[in-house]
């Protein structure tokens, strides 16, 4: 004879049971992934010795209050034009030929580097320049700026 | 099969071969050309909404989606002016719909918008996106719908109205801002929507979203509506060109697949077998996406399967076996429990011989589960006592599909149903049973002129819909089915040919009609002669004809003969063996087939060979190593007796709420005391269960792999979406693990193993493998060795002997009558929100809100005759027991019928009515038998149908979206014809 019934009793795990099974599961789980984990902990360190730790720790803490933070600060008006140009000037970046400007850099620094040597009593007379001119390659420089010149001053 | 005539079509100066008639935009979607189409969805074709696939054809700018194949036609799809049309289709998508798409819950990967815009690269648009005034409308218990974001495709109206046909979803083209509408402008909450979820699964962006999505599929959504607007806001400034927006959003998208899983499951409610990808996010069951390629069902989906999922995370889920202890059950671990489990068996075995125990299978459970069960019962306990709830539904229909035509299955596949020319159905009300199959009729009927002639007590859906609706007195459709077929024969109109070639016993067969004349039948059945001869008329007028049956006319004395003269009517008219014709028993539960199949019953191993065959018997043997019982064993119906007899002393039940659903519920649960040794292994602490010794906690779908077998014989794979909650297992694996405590090796490592035995087998699987049932693949039985399988079940004539099928002559005699005391005739079934007595959508928060309570339906005529109105209390009283009910006034039924659901439980359970009458040839209750007398508690009270309850809406029919009328508004230009103005 068996009359419906509907109590249950669960089984009670104390604490420490319930201690030691999570317990095998994480040791299990190390056992299972021994680099990552020493990794992990080297990283973890690193950080938090920088103080990184703390920092980032508190924030995503903070995540909810930050995020809104952040969000009304920037719908704000006066940053609309900045984050405008944020992508304005990240297709500008696009158009810009890097090989003209590497070439014109590499020229600038070489200048500078040679314009070291230059002694400190050393001057310049009106004649030194005339003759400078026929230099061709300070009369290069100089065609170069004055045609940078002209183009920037253009409508 | 007729020949597609084919033609040469130009396209940017290359020659394609095409079908003459085909549509363009499908046309170029098989070539490599790439045209934007953001209305086009494969499943419901053009819609002609969006006007993004503008292509030039002949010169001119036309809609892809809307043109035809010709031949000699010129095709550009690359032309400035096309190009340009193509912009301004999607700049005027882009009024309505506000790119936000890395905090949108729709980002994930599968957006049309957001993909069409990118492939397009359209970088800017030149109209800044419209606000409209409409609010957010969030009053349904499962989706929402948001007007800002709503590009008027009309997807969800063509899906509404064409696919699922409830008619609900219009787009208002009158107003200043058209929008969706549900019931032509209420809440969606007070609207005639059934919640199939389909209009959501097509909505090709967010503006219709589940509300298991909202906030959860992003890294990013889950936000307070003023945040996300500023989020929105600010979304918009840093990504103020569409390239960002996209590289980002694309990112997030790419990121969200690491946590969000998609699933191929097959649904567990009904037995139509709709397949679909489940996505979880952890345990969170977020979104439920038919496919496609979903073989039964395509797109579509009902309530329970699109959101009848919490059932899985339940807290009332058992963790751990329970064993009786006292007046508790307690909790133990799995050797515990399965070892003492093991040695009752195998010492009541050992005491009281093998047939003293009995097994009951899941029709909720997968094939190689019931294969098992009956494995268990066979092989290890010694006895052919297995059986399944198929005893409760649908045998008598097997049993009168074995005796005319061998296979006791579907004709054919729910294409061919859509396929038919007539569809009758009997019995069924399959709107709310199987809402899927009833679409594919609705949508048959609504586009196609099917015609829908419908036999019930009850003016359900279908009947409401039908071409004609007949309400034959309870248990009369043998009579009414026999005469219209002597009408036929009368008059010379039986299908002389197939008689000849294909049926045996046409003389002895025609002889047996004699009594059913047309007066008979009237006198019967209370349809008129006319009428009668109106049906044979309209059978005879159709090439093909399909006819759906279910528990109205199986849960009768005479279910299996009702099922034969369904099958003779067949066999007259000469429709079987074609597509679009056939017998169609619709299987109620998910694997209320696959149970039967895979060999949980009395007298049948799998594949339908019967146990007392030796050469059957000796195959097993050989593979089972020991000696198999020859003496079929007890049914369902007999194991209850045979425990009240002292016969039976143990039983074993899996996934079955035998204490509530079989019938005469008071008698089985005396018999549950009587036993000595009861197991159940369930989901949940069930009524069934209370009455257990040892309860072992299950798995449900979700967390299992293995196959379901639907209605149309049709074997689909499911695949695990979820570990099993706390300690539960897979029915599979805990029978395997109790098999080896009682010493048996079994050594199945997955459900496919088990699939290969029951295969290499059962004849009628030789060929089934897991490898060709991969994904949405499906495979419909008999499967030949070589995996071809049978969508059409009857191809080369019928599995007898000389490969012809019989007529089974019968006779008929009134079994059952409501009389003076009891005066009422209570039927009984399903609701569309909950599936059977509740067990699974009870834990559905979203169903319970739409359907909290269950009710009688009672006629205006007899509510006026009694004195009572809605919400009145009543008491019940059958010859064996008594139930107290809620009314619901409808004249869904009428006179004094009453429709009792089966989801009523508790001291209102339908089965505390039903008595011990049974199907005089399978022992299946007579479940729809059952006359009572009323008393009046309260005359009046609460109605228990919510105001929110979709039998309170009011639908609105048309024919798809109507686009014409977008066309005719003022503000329409065809962006082809603007283009070419400004240029």
């Amino acid at each position: 004879m068996a009359n419906p019934i509907k109590k249950i009793k669960r089984i009670e795990y104390s604490e420490e049971e319930i201690q030691e099974q999570n317990v095998a599961e994480v040791m299990q789980a190390i056992s299972e992934n021994k680099d990552s984990v020493i990794k992990g902990i080297d990283l973890l360190s690193t950080v938090n010795e920088s103080g990184t730790l703390d920092i980032i720790s508190a924030l995503i803490k903070k995540r909810k209050v930050a995020l809104e933070n952040l969000v009304t600060e920037l719908n704000k008006e006066r940053y609309a034009g900045s984050i405008e140009n944020l992508s304005e000037l990240f297709m500008l970046l696009g158009s810009i030929n890097t090989e003209q400007i590497e070439e014109l850099l590499t020229k600038m620094n070489q200048g500078i580097e040679d314009a070291q040597f230059v002694s400190e009593t050393e001057t310049t007379s009106y004649m030194d320049l005339f003759r400078a001119i026929k230099d061709p390659e300070i009369n290069k420089s100089i065609t170069m700026l004055l045609e940078f010149l002209r183009v920037m001053g253009r409508d | 099969m007729k020949e597609l005539e084919h033609v040469i079509v130009h396209m940017n100066g290359k020659e394609y071969l095409a079908e003459e008639g085909q549509n363009l935009l499908e046309f170029i979607n098989t070539t490599e050309e790439k045209v934007p189409q953001i209305c086009y969805n494969e499943s419901l074709g053009p819609v002609q909404t969006c006007d993004t696939c503008i292509v030039e054809v002949n010169g001119k700018l036309v809609r892809a989606c809307g043109t035809t194949v010709e031949t000699t036609m010129e095709v550009n799809t690359e032309a400035e002016a096309v190009h340009s049309a193509q912009k301004e289709s999607l700049d005027t998508i882009l009024e309505n719909h506000e790119l936000y798409c890395t905090v949108c819950d729709f980002n994930n990967g599968n957006c049309s918008i957001h993909n069409t815009v990118s492939e397009f690269g359209l970088a800017e648009q030149s109209r800044p996106f419209k606000p409209t005034e409409y609010e957010v409308d969030n009053s349904g218990s499962f989706y929402r719908y948001d007007p800002d974001q709503c590009i008027l495709c009309g997807l969800c109206v063509e899906v509404c109205q064409d696919v699922q046909v409830n008619e609900t979803l219009l787009i208002d083209w009158d107003l200043e801002r058209p929008r969706v509408v549900w019931d032509g402008g209420v809440a969606i909450d007070e609207s005639s929507c059934v919640s199939c979820g389909q209009c959501v699964t097509v909505c090709p962006c967010n503006a219709l979203m589940e509300n298991t999505m909202l906030g959860e599929a992003g890294y990013m959504t889950d936000q307070e509506p003023g945040m996300l607007r500023s989020m929105i806001e600010l979304t918009k400034k840093a990504e103020s060109d569409n390239g960002p927006l996209m590289a980002i959003s694309d990112t997030e998208a790419a990121m969200r697949e690491e946590r969000i899983e998609k699933t191929k499951t097959v649904c567990t409610y009904c037995g139509v077998g709709c397949t679909f990808d489940v996505w979880t996010k952890d345990r969170e069951v977020i979104k439920v996406q038919p496919q496609h390629e979903s073989p039964a069902n395509g797109i579509s989906s009902c309530i329970k399967g699109k959101f009848g999922w919490d059932y899985v995370n339940s807290d009332e889920r058992l963790t751990k076996p329970l064993i009786r202890e006292g007046d508790s059950f307690v909790e133990v671990e799995w050797d515990e429990a399965l070892t003492y489990v093991a040695d009752r068996f195998n010492e009541i075995k050992e005491d009281k011989g093998s047939d003293s125990l009995g097994f009951i299978s899941s029709s909720k459970a997968t094939n190689e589960e019931s294969f098992l069960m009956q494995k268990l019962a066979r092989q290890i306990i010694g006895t052919n006592n297995v059986d399944n709830c198929s005893r409760y539904c649908q045998t008598p229909a097997t049993q009168g599909l074995f005796r005319t035509v061998g296979h006791g299955g579907d004709s054919g596949s729910i294409d061919d149903i859509g396929d038919a020319e007539m569809v009758m159905i009997i019995g069924s009300n399959t709107a709310e049973a199987h809402p899927v199959i009833a679409s594919r009729i609705k949508r048959s009927q609504k586009l196609f002129g099917q015609k829908l002639y419908v036999f019930d007590l009850r003016k359900n859906e279908m009947g409401e819909r039908a071409d004609k609706f007949f309400s034959p007195k309870s248990g009369t459709d043998l009579v009414w089915l026999s005469a219209v077929t002597k009408y036929i024969i009368d008059q010379g109109w039986e299908d002389k040919a197939f008689i000849d070639e294909w049926v045996n016993g046409f003389e002895e067969y025609k002889e047996s009609l004699s009594k059913f004349t047309l007066d008979y039948a009237e006198e019967l059945t209370g349809i008129s002669k006319e009428e009668l001869i109106g049906i044979a008329e309209e059978i005879h007028s159709v090439d093909k004809l399909s006819i759906c049956w279910a528990m109205g006319v199986t849960q009768h004395q005479l279910g299996s003969d009702t099922s034969t003269a369904i099958s003779n009517l067949l066999l007259v008219t000469g429709n079987y063996m074609r597509n679009g014709t056939g017998a169609y028993p619709l299987r109620g539960h998910n694997n209320v087939q696959g149970c039967s199949d895979f060999g949980s019953l009395p007298n049948f191993f799998p594949g339908y060979e019967h146990v007392d065959n030796d050469e059957v018997r000796a195959r097993y043997e050989k593979t089972w190593g020991t000696e198999l019982s020859v003496s079929p064993g007890k049914d369902n119906h007999e194991m209850i007796g045979a425990i009240h007899e002292g016969e039976l002393t143990s039983l074993f039940i899996l996934g079955e709420e035998t204490g509530l659903v079989d019938a005469n519920i008071n008698y089985v649960t005396a018999a549950f005391e009587k036993l000595d040794f009861m197991v159940v292994q369930d989901l949940f602490l069930t009524r069934t269960a209370e009455f257990a010794d040892v309860i072992l906690p299950a798995a449900p779908s979700l967390e299992k792999d293995g196959t379901f077998t639907n209605t149309e014989r049709r074997i689909q794979r499911l695949y695990k979406a979820l570990d099993p909650v706390g300690d539960s297992k897979p029915d599979w694996m805990i029978l395997k693990e109790l098999a080896q405590k009682m010493g048996y090796e079994w050594d199945y490592d997955h459900p496919a193993d088990i699939m290969d035995e029951s295969a290499s087998l059962a004849p009628l699987f030789a060929g089934v493998s897991y490898d060709l049932l991969e994904g949405y693949n499906s495979l419909q039985w008999p499967v030949a060795e070589d995996g071809t399988d049978s969508p059409l079940l009857f191809v080369d004539g019928f599995p007898f002997e000389d490969n012809k099928a019989k007529f089974f002559p019968l006779d008929f005699e009134l079994m059952y009558e409501t009389d003076d005391e009891y005066d009422l005739h209570v039927n009984n079934g399903r609701v569309l929100e909950h599936f059977h007595e509740g067990n699974l959508t009870f834990k559905s928060e979203g169903i319970l809100r739409e359907m909290p309570e269950s009710f009688v339906e009672v006629s205006p005529e007899l509510a006026e005759e009694r004195g009572i109105k809605e919400g009145a209390r009543i008491r019940l009283t059958s010859n064996v027991g008594t139930v107290v009910e809620t009314v619901h006034i409808t004249d869904r039924v009428q006179g004094n019928e009453l429709y009792l659901p089966l989801n009523a439980i508790g001291e209102s359970a339908v089965n505390l009515l039903t008595d011990n009458r049974v199907d005089k040839d399978t022992n299946t209750p007579a479940y729809k038998e059952v006359a009572v007398k009323m008393e009046i508690i309260k005359e009046k009270g609460k109605s228990p149908l919510p105001k929110h309850n979709f039998r309170r809406g009011n639908r609105t029919p048309q024919i798809g979206v109507n686009v014409e009328k977008k066309w005719e508004r003022e503000d329409y230009v065809f962006p082809g014809s603007q283009v070419k103005d400004d240029g």
